[in-house]
């Protein structure tokens, strides 16, 4: 049968059951100190939807609140069968538990801000002759943001991670990803310390709205790539 | 059914909250198999994407020759 892959963990604390994704069987395969949670899915019902990723993620956190470290996987990733999937846990081991040791009882918050006034250099931008090289241009533009919005947004970032201090395990972020935001970024934070960063970070400023969202497993810090 | 598409201009919190979980299910996280593939079918998630999720939606854009059609509309 294959397998749906939800989470690379370590060793859960209780042996509960779950249900799998859309009903089906959730398994456990362990090799040494990981343990691989799928759920066994006939490939003919892949056509996945909104709830099927919605639910995805919620066994994932449900599966993150039984452990102390969990990697959850990218979605969709299949395996042929269980055997497939221990192969895989035997030959990257130790990259697997080294990543499982830099998220051990972390979790990741999400921080969004939205700009909540247009941005000026937008609005007066100069339209170039064509309309092939004016749409390219205001595409720039609203895609990357003015110059004076990039560092509003790096300095923003480095005021929002300097809030957390040392409760900050690890940072990533993406400055002015589109036009209407100004920062996407995922903390990385203890657990025990995310319900109140959570309404420590969030608050409106006179040109940015800060959203955050979680805690959730730890996505973006599960780097792991295989070849 | 036809297309549906959120504001890109000015999303919700909700349109965020859901922006930021996709991008996070559909283009982070272990990739342990080269057979992982973002399958799009039905997933219209992505296409709230595409003034916020952009690694999603060249996902979406490299995908979507191979992706069944599906109703795709806003939440």
């Amino acid at each position: 049968m294959p397998l749906l892959l939800q989470a690379i963990t370590t060793p859960p604390d209780a042996a509960d059951l779950l249900d799998g994704l859309r009903g089906g069987r959730l398994i456990s395969v362990m090799h040494a100190d990981l343990v691989g949670w799928a759920t066994e899915l006939p490939h003919d019902d892949a056509a996945f939807n909104r709830e099927d990723l919605l639910e995805h993620h919620r066994l994932i956190s449900n599966i993150d609140r039984r452990v102390a470290a969990c990697l959850p996987a990218r979605f969709p990733t299949w395996f042929t069968d269980t055997e497939a999937l221990s192969a895989r846990l035997r030959s990257q081991k130790d990259q697997l538990l080294a990543q499982l040791d830099q998220v051990r009882g972390c979790c990741e918050l999400a921080v969004t801000a939205l700009w909540t006034v247009a941005d000026e250099a937008v609005e007066a931008a100069p339209t170039p002759g064509t309309p092939g090289r004016r749409y390219l241009m205001e595409r720039r533009v609203a895609i990357a943001g003015s110059d004076s919005r990039r560092a509003r947004a790096m300095r923003l970032a480095d005021e929002l991670e300097q809030t957390i201090g040392a409760e900050l395990v690890r940072a990533q972020r993406q400055v002015c990803p589109s036009a209407t935001v100004a920062l996407s970024s995922a903390l990385l934070v203890r657990r025990s310390d995310s319900q109140q960063l959570l309404s420590r970070l969030q608050r409106t400023d006179q040109d940015v709205r800060i959203l955050v969202n979680g805690p959730w497993p730890p996505y973006t810090f599960a780097d792991v790539r295989s070849d | 059914m036809p297309e549906r598409f959120v504001s890109l201009s000015k999303p919700s919190a909700d349109d965020v909250s859901l922006l930021e979980l996709a991008d996070r299910l559909l283009n982070r996280g272990v990739v342990l198999t080269g057979e992982a593939t973002i399958s799009v079918a039905g997933v219209d998630l992505i296409y709230l994407g595409l003034n916020v999720v952009l690694t999603a939606v060249q996902n979406l854009k490299a995908n979507r020759a191979t992706a069944a059609p599906g109703d795709n509309h806003s939440a």
